[in-house]
């Protein structure tokens, strides 16, 4: 048992200090001496430029180990962690944090999910040695300029001859490496295929780089097209078997989709911080000072919004590891999720900073940048698409949103860990169990349970917990009607589009429940008992229904109180309270 | 882009599609009285209405009610029209701060707007998009409420602009940032003398308090005086993702949602 802690707590003991060396090296965003400081940042993003000083720190950090699977030479055995570390990035530069790092891993997970040995080893290697990749995934249905995807590959002397356009790809002309889903008609009429190919610049004749493309957020990113004429693939570029690309995509999207927003949720991060900083900066009689509950509950909002976004990612980014088969639609809800409430937290703390929310320079300018930033990392509604999708899919599939069989007892997901923030005992990603069924629901299936917990805690705030607890059990009953009911009757022409209302309903439960969860599991830094999750709750359940809960005024007090010892004590806006820049 | 004026339940949405197809973004209106039903009671205004009926049968003046329910099954029916389906499959929710939205569609984004008489609907398929309208000759000027909707800069200009006009230009200022200010769900918390426009600018360009340009070009701000002089005003969010080809049969706005239950997998 002994060797267990210890492993656990070495686990954890080298996360906080790899995490700190990268906050380190990044430094103090405030510090105008700091190469990286926000000016720098800010006239990067101005110049439309990745700080190249960033860039530099990074390499020295070796950030892309962070990609590479322990057993191919790199950190990363967790997807929570793997977002943890990269949020530092986030809480700097969006463009930065895109065009270093996610850019790069969203490319490798379809190679760890599907390449073979060699090709393995190989994007390790080019990750682990500093090289950049880039992915053209499959377009969903709905698309947009950024998702649209016409490449088609045709067999062609042993290999295939690749042509079409990628309309968007960011990081397209510095990528080392490219994974391209292309349409392969040969192989079926809607079949694709995944293709392993060296970037644009080593890459051979019939690769044409298309003009920039401007982008009203994360503007450092280098955003452009790419254009395959008559472009030779050998016989051993392909990722997997010839039209086994929509199946590859699959194995990737529950890793992916937990994990890429959980990352951005730093740049919010930042946000919150920065409207601090200028509501502390203002005299006690402007409107935009503490003492106005305008400006006190909308930082109180921002961070309980936070609170929401972080325990579903962790939920959904170990529910990888733990319940490979439920990750589909947990990390789709993230998906689904995330980039609106970021977004709109950000818009909602607009009215603290008025005027100054626009400013693209000096000491409040990174809020503006995060404003514009945010919205781009979701890409939009077509971005959400096909999470919403998979939620449906969900839900026609575990309509009684029950746990599974194997599974009993009151506390069945806390055992599972799904709850645990510092916990390292999670078995690596099984690509082929994250395609299959989920025979049940852990999380919502464990809801009444937790709900009954909370409802006997006692304590400040207990009460107002419960009440919101009992809540969100009526919304899973309705759901769980709904789920029965005509919406989801099978129609020759389709489903009705009610299902989509369903699978939003079905993403804020989720999102409650892993707070529950988590309050449940407790969290070491965040004091003031049940408030933080009585407001969590309550924040959730108005989003379902806006007359269903009252909010605890004095418990909102509770974490304003810890919004601001983390603004002075300078740690993250998260579940981690991460030391920032120290 | 024209505000597009709907005459009715019976009236074509062929207009609103086409508009949404071309520019992505739609304003449409209509008079209270086009859209009321004979009776609020019956049973199909609270099936049109869903969780919100409960809402109607709190509310206790007459004129509010009918205006509540009257935008509601506008929006719905312009919603409806433009995805290619009927009101009854959408539901309309709220936001916490009280922002009305299509839940689970995220594809279109919706606002809502009543006046007097005048019901007005804002849609888009490009990011977010918020109207707002009042009678063009609503006295706003000498009651004191320049310096509560007026940046400095904003006062400079209006002094100048004709003692006739001044009038409606601040109704039109008034809404633009109202239009504004509910694309971001934030209704009257953003402070009006925080961010503002350039007087009698066809373009409507936002701008800080000092007058120097506020929220970036993905932001676009529309303003119209209607026949019926009624001054609508919308704003506009399009992050730049494109997809500006219309939607197609191939690829709808609301694609049919197939059911995985059919495939065997």
């Amino acid at each position: 048992m002994t060797t267990v802690v210890n492993r656990a707590e070495a686990a954890e003991r080298a996360v906080r200090e790899r995490t700190a060396r990268l906050e380190h090296e990044l430094g103090d965003l405030d510090d105008p001496g700091n190469p990286l400081g926000a000016d720098h940042i800010l006239a990067a993003d101005g110049r439309q430029q990745l700080l190249p000083v960033g860039e530099r720190v990074l390499d020295t950090f070796g950030l892309n180990a962070e990609f590479v699977p322990r057993e191919l030479g790199g950190r990363l055995d967790r997807l929570d962690v793997l977002a943890r570390i990269l949020r530092a990035v986030f809480r700097r530069d969006a463009s930065l944090g895109l065009g270093y790092g996610m850019t790069s891993y969203l490319a490798a997970a379809v190679v760890w999910a599907g390449g073979s040995g060699q090709q393995r080893r190989r994007t390790a290697d080019l990750l682990l040695s500093g090289g950049r990749m880039a992915c053209a995934y499959p377009e969903p249905a709905p698309g947009n300029d950024f998702l649209h995807n016409r490449l088609t590959a045709v067999r062609d002397a042993g290999g295939h001859r690749l042509d079409g356009r990628k309309e968007a790809l960011n990081n397209a002309a510095r990528a080392d490496a490219l994974v391209v889903f292309a349409h392969t008609p040969e192989a079926g009429d809607d079949a694709s295929t995944a293709f392993l190919l060296p970037g644009p610049r080593s890459g051979g004749e019939g690769v044409a780089l298309l003009p920039r493309r401007r982008t009203s957020g994360i503007r450092g990113c280098v955003v452009q097209g790419l254009e395959f004429t008559a472009h030779r693939l050998g016989p051993g570029r392909m990722l997997g078997a010839e039209g086994g690309g929509a199946p590859l995509a699959e194995r990737v999207f529950p890793v992916t989709r937990a994990v890429g927003p959980s990352m951005a949720l730093g740049c919010a991060d930042t946000a919150l911080r920065t409207a601090v900083a200028f509501a502390r900066a203002h005299r006690s009689r402007s409107r935009a000072s503490l003492r106005s509950a305008r400006t006190r509950s909308a930082l109180v909002d921002a961070f309980t919004d936070l609170l929401v976004c972080d325990c579903l990612s962790l939920v959904a980014t170990r529910a990888v590891h733990l319940l490979p088969r439920e990750s589909r639609a947990l990390s789709s809800a993230v998906k689904y999720l995330l980039p609106t409430v970021l977004t709109e937290m950000v818009y909602d703390l607009s009215i603290v900073l008025g005027a100054e929310s626009y400013v693209t320079g000096g000491v409040y300018g990174l809020f503006h940048k995060a404003a514009r930033d945010l919205p781009m990392i979701g890409l939009g509604s077509a971005g959400t698409a096909a999470s919403r999708s998979a939620i449906v899919e969900h839900l026609l599939r575990v309509p009684t949103l029950t746990a599974p069989a194997a599974q009993a007892g009151p506390d069945r997901a806390v055992r599972a860990g799904l709850f645990r923030l510092f916990d390292a005992g999670l078995s690596p990603v099984r690509h082929d169990e994250l395609t299959r069924s989920a025979d049940g629901d852990t999380l919502l299936g464990s809801l009444e349970d937790m709900a009954r917990e909370a409802r006997a805690a006692r304590g400040e705030f207990a009460e107002a917990l419960g009440e919101a607890a009992d809540a969100l059990v009526t919304e899973l009953r309705l759901l769980r009607e709904d789920c029965a009911g005509p919406a989801v009757r099978p129609s020759p022409r389709g489903l009705s589009p009610r299902v989509y209302a369903l699978a939003d309903r079905y993403a804020l439960i989720a999102a409650g429940a892993a707070c529950l969860g988590v309050w449940l599991d407790g969290i070491p830094g965040l004091p003031g008992g049940s408030a933080w999750a009585a407001l969590a709750l309550a924040r959730v359940v108005g989003r379902l229904d806006r007359t269903a809960v009252r909010v605890p005024e004095a418990g909102a007090e509770r974490l304003l109180a810890e919004v601001l010892d983390r603004f002075d004590d300078s740690r993250s806006y998260d579940l981690y309270a991460t030391p920032i820049g120290r | 882009m024209r505000p597009l004026r709907n005459r009715g339940p019976a009236d074509s949405w062929l207009p609103v599609r086409r508009e949404i197809a071309v520019s992505g973004t739609a304003v449409v209106y209509a008079a209270v009285a086009d859209w009321l039903p004979d009776d609020l009671e019956r049973p199909e205004v609270a099936a049109a209405l869903g969780r919100d009926h409960r809402r109607l049968l709190e509310m206790t003046h007459a004129q509010g009610r009918s205006r509540f329910v009257t935008s509601r099954l506008l929006l719905k029916s312009a919603a409806a029209a433009v995805l290619g389906t009927t009101p009854g499959e959408l539901e309309l929710a709220y936001k916490l701060g009280g922002r009305p939205h299509l839940r689970g569609v995220d594809q279109l984004d919706v606002s809502l707007s009543h006046t007097e008489e005048l019901l007005v609907v804002g849609l888009t398929r490009t990011g977010r998009v918020g109207v707002d309208a009042e009678n063009a000759d609503r006295r706003m000027l000498g009651l004191g409420t320049e310096r509560q909707v007026c940046t400095p800069h904003e006062l400079e200009a209006l002094h100048r602009v004709p003692e006739e006009r001044r009038n409606r230009e601040l109704v039109r200022l008034w809404t633009l940032k109202e239009a504004y200010s509910k694309a971001i769900g934030q209704g009257l918390r953003f402070r009006f003398t925080e961010f503002g426009f350039a007087p009698e600018d066809q373009r409507a360009q936002m701008l800080r308090p000092d007058g120097t340009p506020g929220a970036g070009w993905e932001w676009s701000f529309h303003s119209w005086l209607t026949e019926e002089s009624y001054t609508i005003s919308a704003a506009v969010h399009d992050p730049g993702f494109g997809g500006r080809i219309p939607a197609t049969a191939a690829r709808p706005l609301l694609p049919a949602v197939p059911d995985p239950r059919l495939s065997g997998r």
